[in-house]
């Protein structure tokens, strides 16, 4: 103990709580047993975890008890260290050299950022280019995702169906959606990207013809240019223009209507 | 043997005195402790899975580790669970800190580096959760993208730069998983390293009570009182991620499937730390954006960088409101206050953390529209309302009711004080 330290109180070690401690292992051991056990047979995740948490809390317990069974437990008083120091250990080089010492070092940095920089740039491209192209072109083909083009013909009243550009099908920013409304036959085809977040829109209520997006509940308008309706999105749905090609296949008429995608600030 | 490696090493007397540290007794200041075993918890079961996942075929070999590793759903199950206990300690922690006035001087740097130390740990839960790829995966790294592009004028660059490509692009899980596994954990662990440095340098705070003073500390030493307590600890914290473990599945991966962008999917909320954020994602109205010199100003923006932003900001300057509110005097404070001698900040707290879970509740709008038969777009009104009503005025009522003489509320005064006796959990 140091000199400056009191004790405050003391109480005794409790050697009775050492049986309990004898339990406790015993438990750990037992569960650690089952453990084996189930691995070997059937390794089903429940019991292994409840073994393991049983075994794990048997451990604390034997802790807890095998210390206050064996040794005695002291409050102690101490001088609460430190007061702040008013010295500064810089002072200890003179001014004029840590000044010409920091711009050196000001210096040195700054044409490190400026290198650092160009590997930085690597990292992406220009955001116009990244964030909201798409494949779609004038005449290419809208098909299912599996590759397959469609006609006006395969679309059911009140479907939706989701659509790529067959020139590239895995091009995450082109997705679409292809609906056909109830009432009056018209087929529109909008972006399944959310302007809000950037979630899939791929709920259709055919009843109402409305674009919803389960994400946060943005929700357009499917028989009025994707209009927003109701939620946090700010800007309508891009919708795509469409065509029909010489042999009958849904082809775009050229790029979304307005930029896909979140709103970039 | 021991004088021998003393002669090489020098450690004895270093280690003398860390062995005699103190540590205070009452139980709340092992919330900090629980965080902290939490995290060692994270450490090794994640370094486990990383032995089976690939960030190149993320959703099979994670469905491979429930699957096919006997063992590997386990511990899938208990880093999950660890992860809610980490954050969950650190609520806690925060708020013990916070409610009895921790983090006053000369603290405040230890209260920031703590406040660092959470918004990493929700950076890296959140990531956790994306690293599955199933269908709540890829919408939640869909929504990270959308916040870093929604930052006004910067935005776009700091999105492109963060995924490289279109989204998803080929670069996205790779950088989730070096972020995850390497970047933010290893911050988490130096700046886990300064606060307890700080703490060892600060000693612990201390209710008031007997032998008690701000020059004097009392407490359990390091050895042996303090290791039983601490190691028991390490096993209760990772005792209850496995028992959590055992009756409660992970979710999400068998039950979404893979992430496509064409797929559909249910409605989705985020794990409870996150909470926050998606409810204001759907809570504030589009109506609040604005265009200016060349930026958009959106939903997005304000829901997962201002709102944040306001929180811990707000959480880093209160050290400073609290002093100039209470005229604390320019000194150390190591005795704590109890909450109900310091009504507004008790006052504060209370209406803000009501405030977050208001907000955090907006994520359930769609649940709550089904219950009663609603619009979504109904709720969302009905519900911003309150989430801006309610908590203001709980912080007014619960001013008024601690600035009441103690009497009235049937507190004998003097009972804040007195019955801090330092106890031991047996």
């Amino acid at each position: 103990m140091a000199p400056d330290e009191r004790v405050l109180e003391v109480r005794a070690p409790r050697p009775r709580l050492l049986v309990l401690a004898a339990a406790a292992v015993t438990v750990a051991f037992g569960a650690a047993v089952w453990a084996y056990a189930e691995y070997a047979t059937r390794a089903r995740t429940p019991e292994l975890a409840l073994a393991l948490a049983i075994l794990l809390f048997s451990i604390a317990v034997a802790i807890l008890t095998t210390f206050r069974g064996t040794f005695a437990f002291r409050s102690v008083q101490g001088a609460r260290p430190l007061p702040a120091q008013s010295a500064d250990p810089v002072e200890m080089v003179p001014r004029s050299s840590r000044k010409s010492f920091l711009a050196l070092l000001v210096a040195a940095a700054s044409s490190l950022v400026a290198v650092v920089l160009l590997p930085l740039r690597s990292l992406g491209s220009r955001p116009r280019e990244v964030l909201h192209a798409t494949a779609w072109r004038r005449g290419v083909r809208l098909v299912t995702t599996d590759g397959t083009p469609l006609r006006l013909a395969d679309l059911p009243l009140g479907s939706a169906t989701p659509v790529v550009p067959s020139s590239s099908r895995d091009d995450g920013n082109s997705a679409a959606t292809l609906v056909r409304l109830r009432g009056s036959g018209e087929v529109h085809a909008y972006s399944r990207i959310c302007t809000h977040a950037g979630c899939s829109v791929c709920v259709f209520r055919a009843d109402r013809s409305l674009l919803v997006c389960p994400c946060h509940h943005s929700t357009f308008d499917a028989s009025n240019g994707g209009r927003i309706l109701s939620g946090p999105a700010s800007q309508p749905l891009p919708e795509l223009p469409l065509a029909v090609d010489d042999d009958g296949w849904l082809v775009a008429d050229g790029d979304f209507d307005r930029p896909i995608g979140p709103v970039v600030g | 043997m021991a004088s021998a490696l003393e002669y090489r090493l020098r450690f004895r007397d270093p280690l003398r005195r860390a062995l005699r540290r103190l540590f205070p007794s009452p139980w709340s200041f092992l919330l900090g402790e629980m965080a902290l075993f939490s995290f060692v918890a994270l450490v090794l079961s994640g370094t486990y899975l990383a032995l089976f996942y690939d960030p190149g075929d993320a959703y099979a070999s994670v469905v491979g580790i429930s699957t096919r590793v006997p063992f590997g759903e386990v511990v899938r199950r208990f880093h999950h669970f660890s992860a809610h206990l980490f954050l969950g300690s650190l609520v806690l922690h925060a708020a013990r800190v916070y409610f009895t006035g921790a983090f006053r001087r000369p603290r405040e740097v230890t209260w920031w580096i703590g406040l660092t130390l959470f918004a990493l740990a929700i950076v890296n839960g959140y990531s956790g959760y994306c690293l599955p790829w199933d269908m709540r995966a890829g919408t939640a790294t869909r929504m990270s993208m959308t916040t870093l592009a929604s930052i006004p004028w910067v935005g776009g660059w700091l999105a492109t730069f963060a995924f490289g490509a279109p989204f998803p692009g080929p670069f996205i899980l790779g950088r989730l998983y070096l972020s995850h596994v390497f970047l933010v954990p290893a911050l988490i662990a130096a700046f886990l390293a300064l606060h307890l440095l700080l703490v060892v340098r600060l000693t612990h705070t201390d209710y008031p009570g007997r032998g008690r003073t701000e020059e004097i500390e009392v407490g359990a030493s390091l050895w042996p009182e303090q290791t039983a307590r601490s190691t028991a600890l390490v096993f209760l914290v990772f005792g209850w991620a496995a028992l959590l473990a055992a009756f409660l599945p992970v979710e999400s991966v068998a039950v979404y499937g893979p992430f496509q962008q064409d797929a559909s999917y249910p409605p989705l909320q985020p794990d409870w730390f996150l909470m926050w954020i998606e409810g204001a994602y759907r809570l504030i109205p589009r109506q609040l954006g604005f265009h200016l010199v060349g930026a958009n100003f959106t939903n997005p923006f304000y829901g997962a960088v201002v709102l944040p932003l306001l929180v811990f900001g707000g959480c880093a300057v209160y050290p400073f409101v609290d002093a100039r509110i209470y005229r604390t005097p320019r000194r150390d404070h190591h005795l704590l206050d109890h909450p109900s001698r310091r009504p507004f900040r008790t006052a504060f707290g209370v209406s803000g953390l009501l405030f977050l879970v208001f907000v955090s509740m907006g994520a359930l709008d769609d649940r709550i529209a089904a219950a009663f038969r609603a619009e979504v777009w109904q709720v969302d009104v009905v519900w911003g309302v309150l989430t801006l009503a309610v908590p203001p005025a709980i912080f007014v009522a619960a001013l008024l009711w601690l600035r009441l003489p103690l009497r009235s509320r049937g507190v004998a005064a003097g009972t804040a004080d007195a019955s801090q006796r330092p106890s031991f959990p047996l």
